[in-house]
């Protein structure tokens, strides 16, 4: 497509977060009446993209041009040319009503300020009915579903005479027949002329849509091709193959101890609810995509956020896990995936954050032995290679990297030590080097005899390290690989498609296997 | 509607910004014969001085930042109040203000806990009123019950401390609301058991609290930093004050190892209400005469004690140390500001204006460390 | 077809206005059984009248409660305004602008500071103004204990006169309320101000100019609290400086017995008009069952305490 169609394109987008690239030399065309789809996996940045488009961000280097015209974005800026976004956080005001909502900021009205609340009315109810939204405009959003409140989004788009719209992967908070219902009104909009960018990492749903998909890799387009010109493998191919260097191969685990099981864990409604077994000396892999419930299943076995029905066993003895204090005593550890929010207090220093998890055990009769926490700290430090090999400076001044390791230092020096550790993406936002001291320190923790759970949207990592893997989508368990099975393209497979396609395909014969 | 009872009742109801004690009640110096200065343009030089620095405290760690400042700042004051107001530094005006700091440092204390967990008490001068009140009450009764009464004022304390924590962690009201109804609430039974007009009068046996001592050094004071000590190495070495500190600066790292993050709030609360018990019990044995309104100012004190001393609204950031030394500032201001104006109310300005330039500064120069 | 489902969905989201209105009904009605006084108009008329101090202190309150702030200062600003206007009144009609103007601008004053110490230095908004109440509760004292000044003739004749047998107090907050409920429901301020109290960053990305509206907000909150002060002045003739020390708690009772959520976000300006009437009415009430009079701080502590306990605060998600 060239730049003269083209409502609105990228040219040669720079864009890095500190020393991390999160976008190199990238160009993009969003036409008229297209549904342009963008792809790639976690962290190939997407979402920085897309707030380049929006004018949230500003890239380094590279244009965005707009109907051919050089435009230096912001977010009112996008909006005067027509470019709208349908964000998966919440960019409604739950305690307004729709109509509110809708014409935010954009209000409508006579002199004086008075609002023109027929107009405002009659235009919101027309963009509702225009993408056949049946949602009474005086409903509180809050009371509304996810899919209700996009399509509110989308209303508010178009009252703002968008011609261009961006959908930040609907899909990773819709399913079934929501989505579905999304899809419909996307394609009402192309066929109105609307310019689409869909984003996602959900392939089947591009070739439902899409009329052409780029594929971004490590910040990079690797392919931007009609979607009649590519195949699933094709696809699937150009998203995957990121190396992660050689790694000695761990031997297998012997697997003769069950440390944890797992049985019928409710997680949500209408969910299965999942059963699995961990052994001890084990690396149990948990893939899936982002919203596939692995966050979740990993809360519930913390007791963070309890699960609604089912056991977990301990050696053999069920655990009650209705709060952290329970998994805890049981031996059990969740390495959070927000080590902002929810591992680190930052403004503490390395040592305080470092003892927080062992205060009992560092206090006599209310005390802590300063020097019971400094020995405990200086060890974490020098274990976990913690740099600058210092215990009392802030840990917010940490890199990234080093942070994560006081994280695993502080649930993992505690004593007793777990039997049961789960990382929830361990390495990510980590540079290489420290993501190598991650792993080295998973390999010690089997060989100690622990059984880990490693959650990661890496997929190379997840196979290097790796002995088994579940595939959970949309809540549920859909395939469990063992080490011999590995192969990303299997494992995004599962993710992606789920299970019954899998099922779909090999009873038509595994041409796919 | 009766107009004029109403405004009867709401001089009696002043319960937040009650007039302080006007001369001759509450034993004071003569003041020196210096001239009265602007307490708002010696806060805009302090605060040049603050800014100008500024650069060089941030780069200091933040051992030496938390009690450097206050330290620091409080040896300037301390110097600048020898040359303009020489008549501090007489004995028996040293005496008055170590009486009042054995009050200010007390409730201070409590404050600080209440807002290293992000919160904010406004109801600890009601619970000093509400100790004062007690103590008369009972002795007007019985005049053998002091202890028993004493014992009834920290159970008072702790009561609307349990109240106002328990509001604010389960029932997620914004803490000042609960604790200014709790005021209310308090103040409003004073009213109904003294019926407007307090009886009774203080023991003289609880007197010498404040009025003996050791030297000029009155017990009251030995017992507020006694108290102090204990507040400062629990907090710095204790594990409750390990989960205070975490639980203010992030509830849920601390509600992920394990910490009860409501325990641990409404136990502040608790703390904060049985320190303000204990400086109404002081601040009666100091005055000696009943004021149902007498505690109303100590909210914004502690407060502003705090704040100068260095401790954080946002929860979990400040020591105990600092807001004692805090404390102290504040009261060399008032002191110096009372004993060289002649109206007393300059007070109540002078507090607001400290608190405010305070808590601006340390804004400020926060914002311009975190990039 | 749209208008399906209409009465539902206004009763759910006014369901904490009706309560408050309902509560009001319900006092009214009591007190009219419990006491024969009150069954004359002229006593209705008259607790309608002594609302309206309180009534416009709680508006006052509200814009900036539903925006997602609170302003602690509004009863000292209320005391001020009213010294000062009493002050350069001295009893001469002549004098009246001059005063009004004068006490409005000491409103305008603060408002702007308590805003710009919210929005520019980002101080946490309950801190600032509650600096901001010592700093002019101190001023007020300072300037006198006792009360000051009087009021001129024509303008304390306003609490008795009428128009066509309508007291010209009770015109004055129907037009009060009036303005207040078209600019936070009729006008694009208002919803903006419901936005930013809700869901800020939302807000934000929706084009809404956030700091410029919370800075509204504490302005427009304290000349409305200087007028409540002007309007007290037709009642106490003169400037009293402990005249806005309950005010404070009266205020944020009423806004929370309106339904006004202390997060922001949500509320009524008939709530609130509900609110303030129910306080009246409150009073009324325990002086026709003579009730002592010490009683109602205790009552109107209790009643705050049970509805922030019942009612939820937080928006949920």
């Amino acid at each position: 497509m060239n730049v003269e169609r083209a409502l609105v394109s990228a040219r040669g987008i720079y864009k890095h977060y500190g020393g991390i690239r999160a976008l190199a030399d990238v160009s993009l065309d969003i036409g008229s009446a297209e549904i342009h789809a963008l792809v790639g996996e976690n962290g190939a940045g997407k979402s920085t993209l897309v707030k380049i488009m929006t004018g949230a961000e500003k890239q380094d280097a590279g244009q965005v041009m707009v109907d051919g015209r050089e435009a230096q974005l912001t977010p009112e800026k996008a909006r005067e040319l027509g470019i709208g976004a349908v964000y998966q956080e919440p960019s409604l005001i739950p305690a307004m009503t729709v109509l509110e909502n809708v014409f935010l900021g954009w209000e409508q009205r006579f002199g004086l300020g008075l609002l023109d609340h027929r107009r405002m009315r009659r235009e919101a109810a027309a963009a509702l009915d225009n993408i056949g939204a049946r949602i009474h405009l005086e409903t509180e959003v809050a009371t509304l579903s996810v899919a209700d409140r996009q399509l509110v989004e989308i209303a508010r788009a178009l009252v703002q005479q968008a011609r261009v719209l961006i959908f930040d992967e609907p899909s990773a908070v819709l399913s079934g027949v929501e989505l579905e219902r999304i899809f419909n009104v996307i394609k009402e909009l192309r066929s109105h002329g609307l310019g689409i960018l869909y984003i996602s990492h959900r392939l089947a749903e591009i070739f439902e849509l899409a009329d052409r998909a780029t594929v971004l890799k490590d910040g990079r387009v690797v392919a931007s091709r009609p979607v009649n010109e590519l195949t699933m493998e094709d696809l699937i191919h150009l998203m995957v193959g990121r190396e992660i260097g050689a790694r000695h191969l761990r031997p297998e685990a012997a697997r003769d101890r069950i440390v944890l099981e797992v049985d019928k864990l409710a997680l949500g409604q209408d969910r299965e609810p999942i059963s699995f077994e961990l052994h001890a000396g084990e690396v149990l892999g948990l893939a899936g995509l982002v919203g596939s419930g692995r966050t979740r299943l990993a809360n519930a076995l913390g007791g963070i956020r309890p699960a609604r029905a089912g056991v977990v066993f301990r050696n053999g003895r069920p655990v009650r896990l209705k709060r952290p204090s329970d998994a805890m005593r049981a031996g059990i550890v969740v390495i959070p995936e927000d080590r902002k929010r929810e591992g680190l207090i930052l403004g503490h220093s390395v040592r305080e954050n470092l003892a927080l998890a062992s205060l009992k055990e560092l206090s006599t009769i209310g005390m802590v032995s300063a020097k019971a926490e400094r020995r405990l700290a200086s060890e974490a430090v020098k274990v976990f290679a913690v740099r600058p090999p210092a215990i009392d400076v802030a840990t917010g001044t940490l890199s990234g990297g080093n942070q994560q390791k006081v994280v695993l230092g502080k649930w993992l020096v505690r004593k007793p030590s777990a039997e049961v550790v789960v990382l929830d993406e361990p390495t990510r936002g980590v540079d290489v080097g420290a993501k190598y001291e991650i792993y080295n320190l998973i390999d010690a923790l089997v060989a100690r005899g622990s059984g880990v759970v490693l959650i990661s949207s890496e997929l190379p990592e997840v196979i290097a390290m790796s002995d088994r893997v579940l595939v959970m989508s949309a809540g549920n368990i859909v395939g469990e690989l063992k080490r011999g099975e590995l192969s990303e393209e299997r494992i995004l497979r599962l993710a992606v498609l789920g299970r019954e396609h899998e099922l779909a395909a090999s009873e038509g014969g595994g041409d796919a296997a | 509607m009766k107009p004029l009872d109403r405004t009867e009742a709401r001089s009696q109801l002043s319960t937040f910004a009650a007039p302080p004690n006007q001369g001759g009640r509450e034993p004071r110096n003569v003041s020196g014969s210096s001239s009265p200065r602007n307490p708002v343009r010696t806060a805009g030089v302090v605060r040049l001085a603050y800014e100008s620095v500024a650069s060089t405290l941030l780069r200091l760690p933040p051992t030496v930042r938390g009690y450097g400042l206050p330290i620091g700042t409080s040896l300037l004051v301390a110097a600048v109040v020898a040359v303009v107001e020489p008549g501090f530094y007489r004995p028996a005006n040293l005496h008055v203000v170590m009486q009042q700091y054995a009050v200010l440092g007390l409730v201070t204390l409590g404050q600080v806990l209440v807002l290293l967990v992000s919160g904010i008490d406004l109801s600890v001068g009601a619970v000093m009123n509400a100790a004062l009140i007690t103590i008369a009450l009972m002795n007007h009764y019985n005049e053998n019950l002091l202890l028993v009464s004493l014992v009834l004022c920290i159970l008072i304390g702790a009561g609307v401390g349990v109240t106002n924590g328990l509001l604010v962690s389960l029932r997620d009201v914004p803490p000042f609301a609960a604790t200014l109804g709790m005021t209310a609430c308090v103040q409003g039974a004073i009213l109904v058991y003294t019926k407007g007009i307090p009886a009774g009068n203080i023991p003289t046996a609880l007197r010498p609290i404040a009025l003996d001592g050791i030297g000029i050094v009155p017990y009251s004071l030995l017992i507020c930093l006694a108290i102090g000590l204990v507040v400062i190495v629990f907090l710095s070495r204790g594990s409750y004050g390990r989960t205070i500190y975490a639980v203010g600066r992030s509830a849920e790292v601390a509600r992920r190892v394990g910490i009860s993050t409501t325990a641990v709030r409404v136990s502040a609360y608790t703390l904060c209400g049985v320190f303000a018990a204990l400086a109404g019990i002081i601040l009666s044995a100091y005055v000696g005469y009943v004021d149902p309104a007498i505690g109303g100012t100590y909210n914004l004190q502690s407060i502003a004690a705090a704040v100068v001393g260095g401790v954080s609204f946002i929860g979990g950031e400040g020591k105990p140390a600092g807001a004692l030394i805090g404390a102290l500032f504040l009261l060399t201001v008032l002191n110096v500001t009372t004993l060289s104006s002649l109206n007393p109310f300059t007070q109540l300005i002078v507090q607001g204006v400290v608190m405010l330039v305070a808590v601006s500064l340390f804004h400020l120069i926060k914002r311009g460390s975190f990039a | 077809m749209r208008s399906v489902g209409w009465p539902n969905h206004w009763v759910k989201r006014q369901a904490r206005t009706l309560l408050a209105w309902s509560l009001l009904i319900f006092l009214f009605l009591l007190t009219t059984v419990l006491s024969e006084t009150f069954r004359s108009p002229a006593v209705v008329t008259e607790t309608f009248k002594g609302a309206t101090f309180v009534g416009m202190a709680a508006a006052a309150e509200f814009f900036v409660v539903v925006a997602g702030g609170i302003d602690l200062s509004i009863g000292s600003v209320a005391t001020i305004s009213g010294m000062a206007a009493a002050v350069l009144m001295n009893g001469r009609d002549q004098n009246i602008p001059l005063a009004v103007a004068a006490a409005l601008g000491v409103g305008l004053v603060v408002g702007v500071i308590n805003g710009l110490l919210v929005t520019w230095v980002k101080i946490t908004p309950f801190v600032a103004t509650f600096g901001m109440l010592y700093v002019l509760q101190g001023v007020a004292y300072s300037y006198s204990v006792n009360p000051v000044g009087q009021a001129a003739p024509t303008f304390y004749n306003l609490y008795e006169d009428s128009i066509a047998g309508v007291p010209v107090l009770l015109l004055v907050m129907v037009g009060f309320w009036g303005i207040c409920w078209y600019v936070a429901t009729q006008t694009a301020f208002g919803k903006h101000l419901y936005a930013v109290g809700g869901e800020s960053g939302a807000a934000r990305l929706a084009g809404v100019r956030t700091t410029r509206v919370s800075f509204a907000s504490y302005v427009i909150c304290s000349v409305v609290a200087a007028a409540a002060g002007l309007l007290e002045l037709t009642q106490t003739y003169v400037g009293t400086p402990d005249l806005g020390a309950t005010l404070l708690l009266t205020t944020i009772t009423a806004v929370v017995i309106g339904g006004v959520s202390l997060f922001g976000g949500q509320g009524s300006v008939i709530g609130v008009l509900g609110g303030s009437l129910v306080l009246a009415f409150l009073g009324q009430f325990f002086d026709s069952v003579q009730v002592n009079a010490f009683f109602q701080q205790l009552i109107e502590g209790l009643i705050i305490l049970a509805l922030l306990g019942i009612y939820r605060q937080r928006v949920k998600r």
